[in-house]
């Protein structure tokens, strides 16, 4: 082991780690067989230590770095491995300054030159000003030096700093002795006859006796070159030489540790990139249900990955009794794949809203004619980006207990039968198959009716989650999908969606998902053809000492149900639930302060009475929900308990905007 | 908040002149219970006023009962409407309270 390899390298990782650590709780430690050095965190916490890296050579054999993070950052271990490797860069660039400079001892005279030179601008971080400095400071060594860095991208040099001198020319590599200087990766020292014979010498040389220079070299690549020139012949000798490398090989040094730092700076912001995609794709792609849809009980479930993706839901409320549900899926990955995913679906939107009758009326597209205009919108754009999409159409009509559906390409949804079968919805007749968009101008498009009845279960999801894989690289697939459907498929949508996820997240087990996990689950109720009759709103300030209005509010809305309808008691039990569910909030939701506010909303339907209570605060999750005591051993825990009793529904959602909202929902033993 | 106790023998007689008992009076509530059965071993509580109660009214109510039991005293309800005798039962509650139609009944029931 090369004890000053490895402090530099130790001091080099550290710098570089120090922005990271910023960001989390970091444990970093170097650890050998007989030795630990911490370089980052604290000495203990053994069993928070998440995992290894290997260390670069200039450790011996057995030394490994071991990491650990909270909160858990993604994307860790490899930020780490890139910083492992930047800072054996540094350091191995720190080891030859340092033979250098061994090198150099042997002059007093030069050595005190280079440190007159470089010492004392270490401490500052600006390139620019550093290389300033160094110009000032050699232009100073003799009256009449000529000194120019110049830095190099893309094989075009280009003047970063100069000294009695005009302003050097901007140059491609070419012939001259600054590309010389570079390609053989030297210094080098010319004067009289010999530079005066030297072909295609550059501008800047052209009157000068004597030059000399020194590439800027890094690990890897080139940076740029430092040259000195005069016009007397001064014949630099080796000691200009030395005095010019180790110069140029402080600053590469500089140079290496200035990008590792962007690069890990450049880290952080794709990261962030990456958070605000997963939130454009949340609110942008993933459409929102209808609170309420008579006949359906709708669940959405998505849980966003690292990964910006073109998965898009969308739903359209065409009259009281029809929805179109419509999923999609842009190949390829990333924000274009997003974008062309917001593209798409805002045409159907367009479509979807401004066709008209023969007489002016509003008319809805039937679902082939739909889709067939939404593609010859979209298709000339998206041969244009070479990109296709697969999409899939559902028209749900309530009215006449049919499902319409136009497939093209997407993943197959499934509809699982009240009597536990399951259908694919896929056009698979030969030749009939419709195209994804993007593929065929021409593209025709077929679709297909089935009927639906109550209980019926449809199940729209992402590749993300058929996908899905686990260690032993097997896929969840539609056999996953089935599977669950066999078993929970008596739950409301909700709890089918959720009974969903939880498998694929158990067959994934340490694999992880990698992907989006898009889900939709409709269920047909037995209220096919339950109708809105009326609808009342109103809305609560967050302060105590209203729950007499909310019960009186309740009380007269339920005065709209039709005598009869209604069991006795059912009116006060209804005041009962909807009292507990606003108490709740403001015990809880709010936390007892007087801020936001509460919206109590009524509807009235043909088959059930509807009351949703929508809040600003905190969401559901963590408001503790005892069970009641039945024996009377404890005073609280009774309210949940009440509002679930005395409703037939309680369903709670946290929904956008950072609403929470609570529906209770009370079925009619007749209709209305 | 109005009350009109009475003791009888032994045992205080609390009648609040209450229509509803909800979260926003409960507070109330219970200080004027807390003075009333400081030096009282057996009550009868007559609700009969009372239309509507929440699961904090009889939270509370369960609370007083409870500190009566354990000073060997006993609180005993009467007058409940159909609404309040709808949630008592709701929640199992009156398996837990003795509850008399009226209060000449429940005070017989601690001869």
């Amino acid at each position: 082991m090369e004890r000053g390899l490895r402090k530099s390298w130790t001091a080099a990782f550290r710098r570089l780690s120090a922005g990271l650590a910023a960001m989390t709780e970091l444990t970093l430690r170097l650890e050998g067989p007989a030795e630990t050095i911490c370089l980052h965190g604290r000495e203990e916490s053994e069993s928070e230590l998440a995992g290894t890296l290997p260390l670069p050579d200039c450790f011996p054999e057995g030394w490994v770095l071991r990491y650990a993070a909270r909160p858990a950052l993604a994307g860790l271990e490899p930020m780490l491995a890139g910083l492992v490797d930047a800072a054996s860069r540094l350091s191995s660039l720190e080891a030859d300054r340092q033979g250098l400079f061994d090198e150099l001892n042997s002059s007093w005279e030069t050595l005190h030159s280079v440190y007159e030179l470089i010492g004392r601008k270490e401490e500052e971080g600006d390139l620019g000003s550093v290389m300033d400095a160094i110009v000032a400071r050699i232009a100073a060594l003799k009256p009449g030096t000529q000194v120019a860095i110049w830095t190099l991208d893309e094989e075009i040099l280009h003047p970063a700093a100069w000294r009695n001198c005009a302003m050097p020319r901007r140059q491609t590599l070419g012939r001259g002795l600054l590309t010389k200087a570079i390609w053989e990766g030297r210094s080098l020292g010319l004067h009289g006859e010999e530079l005066r014979e030297h072909g295609g010498l550059e501008e800047e040389f052209l009157a000068a006796e004597a030059v000399a220079m020194s590439p800027i070299r890094g690990a890897t690549e080139t940076f740029g070159v430092l040259a000195v020139w005069h016009r007397l012949d001064l014949a630099f000798g080796a000691r200009l030489s030395a005095l010019l490398e180790a110069v140029t090989s402080h600053l590469s040094y500089l140079i290496e540790n200035d990008r590792s730092q962007n690069e890990m700076a450049e880290t952080i912001r794709m990261r962030k990139e990456v958070e605000i995609g997963g939130r454009i794709q949340q609110s942008l792609l993933l459409g929102r249900p209808p609170d309420v849809f008579p006949g359906l009980d709708i669940a959405t479930f998505s849980v966003p990955s690292a990964k910006i993706d073109g998965d898009f839901i969308d739903f359209f409320q065409h009259r009281g009794s029809c929805l179109d549900v419509l999923v999609g899926d842009v190949m390829g990955k990333g924000f274009a794949a997003a974008l062309v995913g917001a593209a798409v679906k805002t045409q159907f939107l367009r479509m979807g809203r401004h066709v008209q009758g023969p007489h002016g009326e509003f008319k809805e597209l039937e679902p082939e004619a739909f889709v067939a205009s939404v593609h010859e919108a979209v298709a000339p754009r998206l041969f244009e980006v070479d990109r296709f999409v697969t999409a899939c159409l559902t028209r749900l009509d309530m009215e006449r207990s049919t499902l319409t559906y136009v497939d093209c390409g997407h993943t197959d949804t499934l509809l699982s039968r009240a009597d536990g079968s399951v259908e694919v919805l896929k056009e698979d007749l030969p030749g009939r198959v419709n195209l994804p968009f993007g593929l065929d101008a021409r593209a025709r498009f077929q679709g297909r009716s089935v009927s639906i009845r109550p209980g019926d279960v449809l199940v729209y999801y992402s590749d993300g989650v058929s996908e899905a894989m686990n260690a032993a690289r097997g896929q969840f697939g539609t056999e996953g999908i089935r599977k669950v459907l066999e078993m929970e498929r008596d739950g409301d949508a909700h709890y089918i969606a959720q009974s969903i996820i939880a498998a694929v997240n158990a067959f994934a087990g340490v694999e992880g998902i990698r992907d989006d996990l898009t889900l939709v689950v409709i269920k047909v109720t037995d209220e096919v053809g339950d109708r809105v009759v009326l609808e009342q709103a109103r809305d609560f300030s967050c302060e105590s000492g209203q729950l007499s209005t909310v019960r009186d509010f309740v009380e007269e809305f339920c005065g709209f149900v039709p005598p009869g309808v209604l069991d006795e008691g059912a009116v006060e039990s209804m005041k009962l639930g909807v009292n507990e569910a606003f108490q709740n909030v403001m015990d809880h939701g709010y936390g007892k302060r007087a801020e936001g506010g509460l919206r109590l909303e009524a509807i009235l339907f043909t088959r059930r009475i509807v009351f949703r209570l929508t809040d600003w605060g905190k969401p559901f999750q963590g408001r503790s929900v005892a069970p009641p005591a039945f024996d009377g051993s404890r005073s609280h825990g009774f309210g949940v308990f009440m509002m679930r009793e005395v409703f037939d529904g309680v369903r709670y959602q946290r929904a956008e905007g950072q609403r929470n909202i609570l529906t209770l929902t009370k079925r009619f033993p007749m209709e209305v | 908040m109005q009350f009109e106790n009475m003791k009888r023998g032994n045992v205080m007689v609390i009648a609040p002149k209450l229509e509803a008992l909800d979260a926003d009076n409960v507070g109330e509530f219970r200080n004027e219970m807390a003075c009333t059965l400081k030096e009282v071993k057996d009550a009868v509580l007559d609700l009969e006023n009372l239309q509507f109660i929440d699961s904090s009214g009889l939270g509370a109510i369960l609370s007083f009962l409870r500190q009566l039991n354990a000073s060997e005293g006993d609180l005993k309800l009467c007058g409940l409407s159909r609404p309040v005798r709808a949630v008592f039962e709701l929640v199992r509650m009156h398996r837990i309270f003795e509850i008399y139609s009226d209060r000449d009944e429940a005070l017989r029931s601690f001869v």
